[in-house]
């Protein structure tokens, strides 16, 4: 696989979870932090019980994550793993391993916390984001009850 | 490229002609020939009540009539509105006009009685009030605002066009047949009336609203619709202009009435012919005047204006009538009234109704239309019965007291134009709750026994979150615990304890604040402290500063001595020798001393050796002593150092820092600052900072020379400027933002939507690649933030709080909320703004925007791969990386020389993309054929 572009990578990012609320150009600059690497078949990417200090989005290929040695899943490609590596510092509860030749990107959390307070607009998306789950989750707790109600009148 | 628009077949063009939009037509249409048959069926028989009333009685009996119309309609009104509590309205008006055309049969039965002619001129008055008023009830639950803005006019075309036909068919089929023979047609319009009714229910989901609308089940009575209207001044105030409207009306008609009989000497015939012959004239000319013009003004001048149409034509009217009381004057008169009140007035008045809540709107509508304008007929007869039999006035001299009316309902509307955008406003008004109020309120609400436990905590954090709390919620605590804490380990817990202690007002904590100086360090908790001692008791503190002046801790002898020389005491004990030393022993000290001397300095007057040493404490090679020194310098306002400051602002950890010092030196730094913001060569991070400084210092000053700035070709530097121009608006609503030039501003970035929205729509819908498609979104990304810069500079020049509402309006997901934001805007803001923006916030399709565009900034569509060659001239970097990328993926060579072009671009990223397009569009174009 040849390297990405900046921009490349950009709508690579535009499918992860976190950044989907990001503006376009916004995801050129978390693109900007972002590494190509490659990880050859069986290599381990990071292992369980340890920290995990970035997130990994899928290029291409497949990673499968096992825990205590048993494969629990796996990865494909514009899927991400370690999704709140960047605000977490709890080690890892996974390893990773390339089930076949990947390639995949890493943003640091150490160099997006850079990027965090270097563009409080990004910040600021990201909060939203993030509220906005949450507020989902709540409106939803709020309904369940209600629909029950409903439900036995 | 041009792209040629496809021909719209005919009917599309007569809809858009009219304003009707996608799922529009069939209830409009439908509505607009239920006003028809309305409005015809009661102009065909007022005409045979009027001449058959007239034929038989005295013209002087019309007002008794009038009153017993009045006093009646009270009672039919009252019958109405119980009814419509019960069953949902577009039954209720479906089986109510069946029940009145039943009337008519039984009329028509007993026409040979002499009484069935007043009891069918009363019945008429009934009737005339609830049929045109059931029609535009529906009409209001149907459409909202801004649809109501641009049907109503359409539908009441209806009314007018039926007007002119009843009055037609009245002087024709009542000169033929006489005019009690008008009741058996009419019966048949108000049953075809009546199915329209049941059409309009059953074909569109906005029926199926009108009719779960009805059965709301809310308590509507003649007494609470009055209170209703008595407690709110906006309804109080339309109350007022449908009587004010309706007397005067009134007045004239009975001048026209009887110059009619007085002309045509009582002759049955004659007086149908001539009624029905009138009102058929005025009804075409009215509807002329309302399909060619109402729609139009409403548009154009808004409803303010067009309600001072009908008093300014009466008082026309009721002026040549007191100069001449001819047939002629009285046609002109009462025809000025007809014409205006059934086209203009009726769609504005019907417009004013929108902005109330569905729910109010249902239980006040039937008042006002009813009750109000009936009572206003009873007043009128009143007058009439006075000035006729009392005082005697002749025909002519009942102008006069219409025109004393008009000038009072030209009062009322004057208020009632300000009530309507106050109403309007409200509607979309946001209801913040301030989170330093929300926070008070809860940390008053924490019961003090949890929070004294949780200040004995282990757990460091649940310790500084109750200080906090303490802080906000102006708690007191228990005195032991806060002297424990204001010698805490943690120095986070000291310092935000002395904050409690100085800000809640708690007194009798000297001495172990004394404590609290001793231990910590920082000099701006230390400098609290002191403060604190001082207003406790003068004469310990300055014992205490005294002693500190001999301490082995040299920053906190060094504090005592600032503390001392900002008094102006420097004299005392030397203070003034032991600082100077200190400073120049802390130069050469390790990097928190040097950064506590830094800090000091800004506390200590200037004089020249700290001046000196502050500067050398700027360019140190410790973050923390320039961050120490520029909050220094915030104090001592070095001038021959603002270049250092200003570069400190592109360091993220100075940033702050650096803004404060600049923001001090106030006023006289602008124009530096502006120079530096202007100039390419200054570092683009730490111009990014500048609008912010400017808007700290703030005046009209700063105003001026930031609105001048708006031209930034950064996007970024452009947002920030925006906002700092946004806090001053906010911070200082004193200072006033130059009207012009923001509307210039705005229209500019009107233009550069349409621009850009030109180049989305040209993108096809499907078939993209992933560059395409993300390319897509930069566009529709683009066009949100014009319009949210278009907001913003709006607020700089109208009420900050009713733009930011009405923003928040249309980008609500209510569709109520949405068309009442808009129609607020439509009423607030001038033109051109006005004219260009609506059509952006209106979701009406892209084809209107596409001509907007042409109509007014001569801009044409783009086809797909010519607007990747504008893009990638357009001086926005991130469009013009994302066209690179589109054009390579597109394979499109032609592009060839000007990608090879931006791979040259200074923008990083340009370079990049451009260079890659560069690299796979050679390649392709070297390929074999």
């Amino acid at each position: 696989m040849e390297t990405l572009t900046t921009l490349e990578r950009a709508i690579r990012l535009q499918k992860v979870d976190l950044f989907s609320d990001l503006e376009t150009d916004l995801l050129a600059l978390v693109a900007s932090i972002a590494n190509q690497l490659e990880a050859k078949k069986d290599e381990t990417l990071f292992e369980e019980n340890r920290p995990l200090p970035a997130l990994y989005v899928v290029l291409a290929g497949r990673m499968e994550m096992s825990r205590g040695g048993q494969a629990m899943f796996t990865v494909g490609a514009d899927e991400t793993i370690g999704n709140w590596a960047l605000f977490d510092d709890q080690p890892s509860v996974v390893t990773a391993r390339a089930a076949e030749d990947s390639w995949l990107l890493r943003i640091d959390r150490e160099d997006f916390f850079d990027l965090l307070a270097d563009h409080t607009e990004i910040t600021r998306k990201l909060f939203q984001a993030l509220f906005k789950r949450v507020r989902s989750l709540l409106t939803a707790g709020l309904e369940r009850p209600e629909a029950a109600t409903t439900a036995t009148e | 490229m041009h792209v040629p628009e496809p021909r719209p077949i005919l009917a599309e063009r007569v809809r858009r002609h009219l304003g009707v939009r996608q799922g529009e037509s069939e209830p409009a249409v439908l509505l607009g020939l239920q006003l028809m048959l309305g409005i015809g069926s009661v102009i065909c028989l007022k005409s045979a009540a009027d001449a058959l009333f007239l034929s038989q009685f005295d013209a002087e009996r019309l007002p008794l009539v009038d009153l017993a119309i009045t006093a009646l309609v009270g009672v039919a009104v009252g019958f109405y509105i119980r009814l419509s509590n019960r069953f949902p309205v577009s039954r209720l008006i479906g089986f109510s006009q069946i029940f009145l055309a039943s009337n008519l049969l039984v009329f028509w039965l007993l026409m040979d009685w002499q009484v069935v002619a007043v009891l069918l001129y009363i019945w008429v008055g009934i009737f005339a009030v609830l049929v045109p008023s059931q029609v535009w009830s529906l009409a209001g639950l149907v459409f909202d605002t801004r649809q109501a803005k641009r049907l109503f006019a359409l539908i009441g075309s209806g009314g007018i066009l039926g007007a002119a036909l009843g009055g037609r068919f009245a002087s024709v089929v009542g000169s033929m047949f006489g005019p009690q023979n008008l009741l058996l047609p009419t019966l048949g319009g108000l049953l075809l009336c009546a199915a329209l009714v049941f059409r309009l229910t059953a074909c569109t989901a906005s029926g199926e609203r009108v009719l779960k609308k009805g059965a709301s089940g809310q308590k509507a009575s003649i007494r609470e619709s009055f209170r209703l209207i008595r407690s709110r001044r906006y309804l109080r105030l339309m109350a007022g202009v449908l009587l004010l409207s309706t007397v005067v009306g009134t007045l004239i008609k009975y001048q026209f009435k009887a110059t009619a009989k007085a002309h045509y000497l009582g002759d049955e015939t004659a007086l149908v012919v001539f009624f029905g012959d009138f009102n058929g004239h005025i009804a075409v000319i009215s509807f002329l005047f309302h399909v060619l013009l109402s729609g139009r003004l409403l548009r154009w001048i808004g409803v303010g204006l067009t309600l001072l149409v009908l008093p300014f034509s009466l008082s026309l009217g009721a002026s040549t009538l007191l100069f001449s009381g001819s047939l002629g004057t009285a046609i002109f008169a009462r025809g000025s009234d007809l014409g205006f009140r059934h086209s203009i007035d009726r769609a504005s008045i019907e417009l004013l109704y929108v902005p109330i809540s569905t729910a109010l709107r249902a239980q006040v509508k039937s008042f006002l239309d009813m009750v109000v304008s009936r009572s206003a007929d009873g007043l009128a007869s009143g007058i009439l019965l006075l000035v006729l039999t009392v005082l005697h006035f002749g025909l002519d001299q009942i102008s006069w007291v219409s025109l004393g009316f008009v000038a009072a309902w030209l009062g009322v509307l004057w208020q009632l134009r300000k009530e309507y955008l106050y109403t309007l406003r409200t509607s979309i008004e946001r209801k913040d709750v301030s989170p330093e109020e929300l926070l008070r309120s809860v940390t008053q609400s924490a019961p003090n026994a949890e929070l004294e436990m949780t200040l004995q905590s282990s757990d460091q954090r649940a310790v500084e979150t109750a200080v906090d709390w303490m802080q906000y919620g102006g708690a007191t605590g228990e005195r032991a615990q806060l002297a424990s804490l204001l010698t805490h380990d943690s120095g986070v817990i000291r310092r935000k304890t002395m904050a409690v202690v100085a800000t809640n007002g708690l007194e009798d904590y000297g001495r172990d604040v004394r404590k609290f100086l001793e231990l910590e360090p920082d000099i701006e908790a230390r400098w609290q402290g002191l403060t604190y001692l001082e207003n406790e008791d003068p004469v310990e503190a300055a014992k205490a500063v005294e002693g500190f002046l001999d301490s082995d801790d040299r920053n906190l002898a060094a504090t005592a001595a600032a503390w001392l020389l900002h008094r102006g005491e420097g004299k005392l004990s030397g203070a003034e020798q032991r600082f100077r030393v200190y400073i120049e022993w802390a130069a050469g000290s390790d990097s928190t001393t040097r950064a506590t001397a830094a800090r000091l300095i800004g506390f200590a007057p200037s004089e020249d050796s700290t001046r000196s040493a502050l500067s050398r404490f700027l360019r140190d090679n410790n973050g923390e002593v320039i961050r120490a020194a520029l909050l220094s310098a915030a104090n001592v306002k070095p001038t021959q150092e603002v270049p250092i400051i200003l570069a400190a602002l592109g360091d993220r950890r100075q940033r702050r820092a650096a803004r404060g010092a600049l923001a001090a030196f106030g006023e006289p730094i602008l124009d530096e600052l502006n120079d530096s913001l202007r100039k390419p060569s200054v570092d683009l991070v730490a111009r990014r900072a500048l609008p912010r400084v400017m808007s700290t210092v703030g005046g009209p000053k700063a105003a001026r020379l930031l609105l001048a700035q708006l031209n930034q070709p950064d996007r970024d530097l452009r947002h920030r400027v925006l906002r700092a121009l946004i806090r001053i608006r906010e911070n200082q609503p004193e200072v006033r933002f130059d009207h012009q030039k923001t509307s210039e501003l705005v229209v500019e970035e009107l233009r550069r939507y349409y621009s850009e929205n030109l180049l989305l729509s040209g993108i096809p819908s499907n078939g993209l690649g992933p560059g395409a498609r993300f390319l897509q979104r930069a566009l529709q990304e683009r066009l949100k933030e014009r319009v949210d810069s278009i907001f913003r500079l709006l607020e700089l020049v109208y009420p900050q709080r009713e733009i930011s509402d009405a923003y928040y309006g249309t980008l609500s997901g209510s569709p109520e909320l949405r068309s009442n934001a808009i129609e607020f805007l439509d009423s607030r803001l001038g033109n051109p703004v006005r004219q260009i923006l609506l059509p952006v916030l209106e979701d009406s399709g892209s084809r209107r925007l596409l001509e907007t565009a042409r109509d007014l900034f001569g801009l044409e569509p783009v086809a797909y791969p010519g607007l990747l060659q504008r893009l990638l001239e357009t001086p926005d970097p991130w469009l013009q990386a994302c066209a690179c990328y589109v054009a390579s993926e597109n394979g499109s060579t032609d592009l060839l020389p000007r990608v090879e072009g931006l791979a040259q671009s200074d923008d990083p990223l340009v370079a990049e993309t451009a260079t890659l397009a560069y690299i796979q569009l050679s390649r392709r174009e070297n390929e074999p054929r």
